[in-house]
């Protein structure tokens, strides 16, 4: 079994703890060397034996299926993951949207808001976070996982870019895209501009706060199916 | 613009707020830009004549229709109602193939993150997360983020978009307003994830923020909300109530409230905090008995 993880942030090196636990691990990132060096030297010293960092200018501006597109192609270019059981592991923190755009692009299952994996009869367990309950999940190699990270809490201790070692820097040719292939997607990647501000939603009373928490499933005991409101 | 879809998540048979609150904030959305609002659930099987509750509810929130994706194997994940990419991905991607939306919203809950976003990519959508989604002067305008922080979608929209949007940030539609209904089925997953063990959350229900003058209803309110006190800053748990420490974000919270002055929780009642704590926790204690007649 082998695992590759989609790093991003100093914060990712729990994924690559996670990953190594599982087995042999690739970490791959996307940005320049300035961006993502030290994200991979803090990826080698979590455990991960193989780094690998994809940079195109091509995907300066394309939006995040462009860089799916990319991941997944790299992930095929490592080894068609069809072929040998892998797991693959992104974070699951603010927009989110990668890691399932990569499971699209590869047609492999997906699940997120997970917690924590383990491997057992050669099905890969994850524990994914539910409304009440935890539940564990399993399944058959390969699938992609969306890893709960929270970027705020214990973060890691930045790792010097010098320590990551040796770095295998690929552009768009080395994973058979080109710059002209995603540059379509630049039409769908957001621009800079001023929006409105949030507002909270003021309740007159708490008993109409009770009674919305309650409608969420977040306080008391849930409505029966059925029941009249 | 053609079709806008709302994707709605149930709680225990009912459409969550957040899903009502969007599909109102497209119903708002559809009358400015002539689009048709379509509010899709997913059900183990087609809700009968004397079922039709849930339909009669999308129908007053302002749907134009109700699709209907069944499928028979939600009948083993809780009825479909919490939402995942294996078991919903499929009946989804049959509603999208079927009405080629313009636009497709979801709630911003935990459970709809990994739909919204495969969604997003099989259909080859442009993606915004917590977004507002807006109509000025007869055309669209949609931002994620806030402030001199957002990011727009420019120009006129040739593609379609996914959006999510979180509780509280628009009003629910009200109406009386009857729906055509619609049933796509659905059956057969692919590779997927199965269910195979369930176990309580080890973090608390709640989370009640205190500072020295308010740790007396502190405790009386987190005991009525199955959960604990914390002094200062701190996340950890689904729901957060401060009563004057300032609201933690991330971490996992879904709901932050600010009981008393401030303007840092999503939800917020003014007024003196510590006997704000202590209505809340009789609002609570004493609605509980009644859900179990």
């Amino acid at each position: 079994m082998r695992a590759i993880v989609l790093a991003k942030r100093p914060a990712d090196v729990a994924l690559v703890s996670a990953a190594a636990a599982l087995g042999e691990t690739t970490a791959i990132a996307v940005g320049s060397e300035a961006d993502v060096l030290a994200v991979l030297a803090g990826a080698r010293a979590a455990g991960a034996t193989r780094l690998v960092r994809l940079w195109d200018p091509g995907l300066e501006t394309t939006d995040y299926l462009g860089v799916a597109y990319t991941l997944a192609a790299a992930i095929r270019a490592i080894g068609d993951p069809a072929l040998s059981p892998t797991a693959i592991l992104a974070g699951d923190r603010g927009r989110g949207v990668v890691g399932p755009a990569v499971a699209e692009r590869l047609g492999i299952p997906l699940l997120g808001q997970v917690l924590s994996l383990s491997l057992a009869d050669d099905k890969l367990v994850a524990k994914r976070r539910g409304r009440e309950l935890v539940r564990s999940y399993a399944a058959a190699l390969p699938a992609l996982v969306c890893v709960v990270v929270d970027d705020s809490e214990s973060a890691p201790a930045a790792a010097h870019a010098s320590d990551a070692g040796e770095v295998e820097s690929w552009t768009l040719s080395k994973v058979g895209l080109s710059a002209a292939e995603l540059s379509y997607r630049k039409h769908f990647a957001s621009k800079p501009a001023k929006g409105p501000t949030p507002k909270p939603r003021r309740f007159d009373d708490v008993r109409a706060l009770a009674t919305q928490l309650r409608a969420e499933g977040l306080v008391g005991g849930a409505p029966k199916p059925g029941a009249k409101r | 613009m053609a079709n806008v879809l709302c994707v709605v998540e149930l709680l225990h048979g009912r459409a969550l707020p957040v899903s009502l609150e969007v599909l109102g904030q497209a119903r708002r959305l559809s009358t400015e830009l002539g689009a048709t609002l379509y509010a899709v659930v997913a059900l183990p099987r087609a809700p009968s004549w004397s079922d039709d509750d849930l339909v009669a509810t999308l129908a007053a929130h302002g749907a134009d229709k109700v699709v209907v994706a069944t499928d028979e194997t939600f009948e083993q994940n809780g009825g479909g109602e919490e939402l995942r990419w294996g078991t919903h991905g499929a009946a989804l991607a049959a509603v999208c193939d079927l009405l080629s939306p313009s636009l497709l919203l979801f709630g911003a809950t935990p459970t709809a993150r990994e739909v919204a976003a495969r969604a997003a990519a099989r259909i080859g959508a442009a993606y915004l997360h917590e977004a507002f989604v807006e109509a000025r002067d007869g055309e669209l305008q949609l931002f994620e983020g806030a402030g001199s922080d957002a990011r727009t979608l420019e120009g006129e929209l040739e593609f379609a978009v996914v959006a999510t949007v979180p509780a509280g940030r628009y009003a629910p539609a009200v109406g009386d307003d009857e729906a055509e209904v619609e049933v796509v089925a659905t059956s057969g997953r692919g590779a997927d994830f199965d269910e195979v063990a369930a176990e309580a959350e080890a973090r608390p229900r709640a989370l009640v923020l205190v500072d020295e003058a308010t740790r007396g209803a502190g405790e009386a309110l987190a005991k009525a909300l199955g959960g604990e006190v914390a002094e200062g800053k701190r996340g950890g748990a689904r729901l957060v109530v401060s009563l004057g420490p300032p609201c933690p974000a991330g971490g996992g919270i879904e709901r932050r409230v600010r009981l008393g002055d401030g303007d840092d929780g999503d939800y917020v009642v003014a007024g003196e905090p510590a006997a704000l704590a202590e209505a809340l926790a009789r609002a609570v204690s004493a609605a509980a008995p009644k859900e179990g007649k």
